[in-house]
């Protein structure tokens, strides 16, 4: 050690500390680690999963009274003959397809704007039997076999198509023109 | 490295700008007021969604460039851990920036399309919303995880690993849609299927065209931000060593001649 280095004054600094813990980087990666597990699992069991019209017409014994996402496309959009009140409720009467296999449905309160013929919609409810809110109702061109879905929710899966001769085109392929099996 | 940028007396940089970045600017500029024309006058309105399809032009453009912002990440962390290079590790820090903001603009644009469309704000069920919400936070995460005191090294690397690893979700965010067609509202992919035409189409593409550019614009500018930064950072150290060796007296000329003369080091 030479003459300069020796004078050197070896003690260590007073550093600001910083304010991150050092287990900080670890929390991190656990968090990211913790997000990918999550992710899987997610994938794997809890995500929703409608259940097609016809599906849901097979699995009803099975199905019961429990609650499932219906996936069907209205055989005709909501006229004001299809809204009804009932006591201090209103519903909507309304049938949905899927691969020629046909569900009535009942819904509480007014269907969303895009609710139209043919536009395939996700109704949240469960399977009743019996007989219906408005007991002399008869769906036109439903099912009417003593079987509706009670739902109180509708949201709207739209389709990707954007062209401006979609609708022309699916008339020409039959009603109704955009089915999500279609 | 560097930069043809706007320099002071001194010598220094005083900006992120030059030449082709304010060109590129310039562009951008120009090309917004022309995209927010196309969008909301020359293109029709969709005959079911009416207005809401407008939409289209934001959403899917920022969607992309977030997936191809956190690819940049990926491809800049695998090359940082392979080569040690301080450009890929600002690279990946710039773009997974940038990424986070087009991730949440997808989010948020999403949403309000989602309210008029699907008749709801968010679905916690839905496999596309989820997953590209955990994509957002991944990312995050590699943000937060950058802001941790570490040796420049360090940090890069333990940032490199997860912005590796966040890279994964990106295919499941993208095929989710085809993947879990009956557990996501979420369309399917209108470009691939053919589904868009004339005006809707061009503006589209308009819009896409617009956000390549910022996306540009933007990672030049935060990586030479980074880049600066980190010459800072080491500039930094190399004075503080200057500094106490002054303190100490040390001749740092004597110091080097005495080690070539094989004297104690």
């Amino acid at each position: 050690m030479n003459e300069g280095e020796s004078s050197i004054d070896l003690t260590p600094r007073v550093t600001t500390k910083s304010s991150l813990p050092r287990w900080i980087p670890g929390l991190v990666l656990l968090a990211v680690a913790l997000t990918i597990i999550g992710l899987v699992w997610f994938l794997a069991t809890n995500s929703q999963s409608f259940l097609e019209a016809d599906q849901a017409v097979a699995e009803r014994e099975q199905l019961g009274d429990k609650r499932f996402q219906l996936l069907g496309s209205p055989i005709s959009s909501a006229g004001p003959e299809q809204t009804l009140i009932i006591g201090e409720a209103e519903y909507t009467f309304f049938t949905i397809t899927f691969d020629d296999v046909y569900v009535d449905v009942v819904s509480q309160g007014t269907p969303p704007d895009l609710f139209d013929q043919g536009v395939p919609v996700v109704l949240e409810g469960r399977w009743e039997s019996g007989p219906l809110p408005s007991k002399d109702y008869v769906f036109l061109g439903g099912a009417n076999d003593g079987w509706w879905f009670a739902a109180d929710r509708i949201l709207v899966k739209h389709d990707n198509d954007y062209r401006k001769d979609r609708i022309d085109d699916a008339e020409n392929r039959g009603q109704p023109d955009k089915s999500p099996d279609s | 490295m560097k930069f043809k940028t706007i320099e002071s007396r001194d010598g220094q940089p005083n900006a992120t700008s030059s030449r082709s970045t304010r060109f590129l600017g310039l562009c951008l500029a120009l090309g917004v007021p022309i995209l927010v024309l196309f969008a909301f006058v020359f293109s029709p309105k969709d005959d079911t969604m009416d207005d809401a399809v407008r939409l289209l032009y934001v959403h899917v453009p920022v969607a992309i460039f977030s997936y191809i912002a956190f690819g940049v990440t990926a491809m800049g962390s695998i090359f940082y851990l392979w080569k040690q290079s301080r450009w890929w590790d600002t690279t990946a820090h710039a773009s997974a920036e940038i990424g986070v903001i087009f991730c949440g603009l997808t989010l948020v644009t999403g949403s309000i399309w989602g309210r008029p469309t699907w008749n709801t704000w968010w679905e916690w069920g839905d496999v596309r919303l989820v997953t590209t919400l955990v994509m957002f936070l991944m990312f995050i995460g590699y943000l937060a995880l950058r802001q941790v005191p570490a040796t420049p090294h360090v940090r890069a690397k333990r940032a490199a690993i997860v912005g590796i690893v966040g890279t994964i979700n990106i295919p499941i965010v993208n095929r989710s849609v085809e993947w879990w067609e009956n557990s996501t509202l979420h369309q399917q992919s209108s470009l691939t299927d053919g589904n868009l035409e004339d005006l809707t189409l061009f503006t589209w593409f308009l819009g896409t065209l617009i956000f390549a550019l910022a996306y540009v614009w933007l990672m030049i500018h935060r990586f030479r931000v980074g880049w600066l930064s980190s010459e800072h950072d080491a500039l930094g150290y190399g004075a503080a060593i200057e500094e106490r060796k002054a303190e100490a007296g040390i001749d740092t000329e004597a110091q080097a001649q005495a080690s070539e003369d094989g004297g104690p080091q």
